[in-house]
């Protein structure tokens, strides 16, 4: 994966994980209710360049709304959000207009679904779907558009013949994989992932993470991912947040937080899985 | 000579909340140093917390009283109190760890394992390449493994890829838990000669060494955890 393109990423971000120790975001006091103990409920952490985090719990827990809401996708009750921009300046995600929200989602963020068919246009080539973030950040010049495509395609492990096949053509695996292309190729710094392999059977589930471990290290991507599979936290999270009836109950470093959980809930979480 | 870790009054107990709230106190007031260019070889017998405190060096584990002194470059870190960033670049840069099992992370090849924590820290992937293949050629990793995943080999196999990871980086600091357990004689030799050689570099070496003709080439002092004494 030692190409210019990977290689003008991995440069960017590197540059900017050194520009001093500013984190990319900072959570104060972030709460999200639907109804008591249904959302999330004063979540505080920083993060900084280059760190991936992961937020585990079970189901119900509040993991999705608080992504959702980190990603400026559901305005929160209360608490703040600060993204450090590109530019330098930090601001409150939702003090930002409506289009700078978006424009910041198109472009220095991305999103990763659970299930690619809310990611991914189902009915369009896999090559729009690459091009058409390309496009919404203004790059014009068809040739271009599908070069760099295809380079994604080859990135994610998918057959550049299939460039101009529709995803809903596609395996599970496929999609997803084709949905992180689509995300990725816009120079990203910041991923949320919502259970980027859960539907996915557990050998493709491996190929999906081998990829994404190394998507990570050699971009310097900072990465926020939902998942209930401990299994896969371990492998790709720096940092682990346990959620439980929308609070967090515990956070740390990831081994230590399973290898060593304090909280009550988090001993049974961890205590709870099967090991084949 | 520089104290690289500084122990301070280490206690560490675990609690178990689902199994009655039961309480057991591992380590208790353990202090002690270990200073660039030494081998401190922890002991005691089964149960006496050698592990547990191995695993709190590591930030692995979370000891409630205490500290643990990291000397990174110009600045110490206790890391029995860091942030995980902290405690991430501490593992990066300055300590190592070859623990007693290999996780194995599926699909991925013996060479980028062992390449890993060098790549980690920004090396281009032919110095890595050229550093790992050497690592693995010494001690005796037959070249028609390196592509494979390690999940398939034997013990002997997977301890010495682990090894070989684990001495990439040069880290100034190296703890090692059992690094010779399920490894023939030669091989051993092997490991020893390379714990010396980093001693040379004037690496700080924390160990936990079953096989007494081990622990008698490579340490320099002995922590008994059983009784809490130290002895030359």
């Amino acid at each position: 994966m030692n190409n210019a393109m990977m290689d003008a990423v991995q440069a960017a971000n590197r540059d900017s994980s050194m520009q001093a120790e500013q984190p990319l975001l900072t959570v104060d006091g972030l709460t999200k209710l639907y109804a008591p103990g249904k959302g999330c409920m004063d979540v505080n952490f920083n993060l900084y360049p280059g760190e991936v985090l992961g937020i585990v719990g079970e189901s119900g827990s509040g993991k999705t709304t608080l992504l959702e809401t980190l990603s400026a996708r559901l305005q929160p009750d209360r608490g703040s959000i600060l993204y450090h921009q590109k530019e330098g300046a930090v601001a409150d995600i939702y003090e930002m207009t409506e289009s700078r929200r978006r424009q910041l989602l198109r472009s220095d963020w991305g999103v990763v679904h659970q299930h690619p068919r809310d990611g991914l246009r189902m009915n369009v080539s896999a090559g729009a779907n690459i091009g058409e973030r390309l496009m919404a950040v203004g790059n014009r010049h068809y040739g271009d558009i599908r070069k760099v495509g295809l380079e994604w395609l080859k990135a994610v492990e998918i057959d550049e013949n299939r460039i101009d096949d529709q995803p809903r053509t596609f395996s599970g695996g496929m999609q997803q994989r084709l949905q992180i292309a689509r995300n990725l190729v816009t120079n990203p710094r910041l991923i949320f992932m919502d259970e980027p392999t859960g539907g996915l059977d557990v050998s493709v589930q491996a190929r999906l993470l081998d990829l994404l471990r190394n998507l990570v290290m050699e971009l310097q991507l900072s990465v926020i991912i939902v998942t209930h599979d401990l299994a896969v936290a371990r492998l790709l999270a720096d940092r682990l947040m346990v959620m439980r009836r929308g609070k967090v109950v515990e956070q740390g470093l990831t081994d230590q937080i399973l290898d060593d959980p304090q909280h009550p809930y988090t001993q049974l979480l961890v205590s709870s899985v099967l090991t084949p | 000579m520089t104290v690289m870790i500084d122990v301070q009054n280490l206690s560490k107990q675990f609690t178990l909340h689902n199994q009655g709230g039961i309480s057991f106190t591992v380590l208790d007031n353990v202090s002690f140093n270990v200073s660039s260019g030494e081998c401190v070889a922890l002991h005691g017998t089964s149960g006496s917390g050698k592990s547990t405190l191995m695993r709190s060096l590591y930030a692995n584990y979370k000891p409630q009283k205490g500290s643990i002194w990291v000397h990174n470059g110009h600045e110490t870190i206790d890391i029995a109190d860091a942030e995980p960033r902290q405690v991430m670049r501490l593992r990066e840069h300055t300590i190592g760890y070859v623990s007693q099992f290999l996780r194995v992370i599926p699909r991925v090849s013996t060479l980028d394992v062992v390449m890993e924590p060098l790549r980690m820290k920004g090396a281009e992937r032919d110095e890595a390449e050229e550093r790992a293949t050497g690592l693995l050629e010494r001690l005796n990793v037959p070249e028609r493994l390196w592509s494979l995943a390690p999940s398939t080999f034997s013990g002997g196999e997977q301890q010495r890829v682990n090894i070989a990871r684990g001495f990439i980086s040069d880290y100034p600091i190296l703890l090692l838990d059992e690094p010779t357990a399920s490894l023939d004689n030669h091989n051993r030799d092997v490991v020893v000669e390379m714990i010396c050689e980093a001693k040379g570099r004037g690496t700080a070496l924390v160990g936990i060494f079953h096989d007494e003709e081990v622990r008698s080439k490579v340490a320099d002092r002995l922590i008994d955890l059983t009784n809490g004494t130290e002895t030359e």
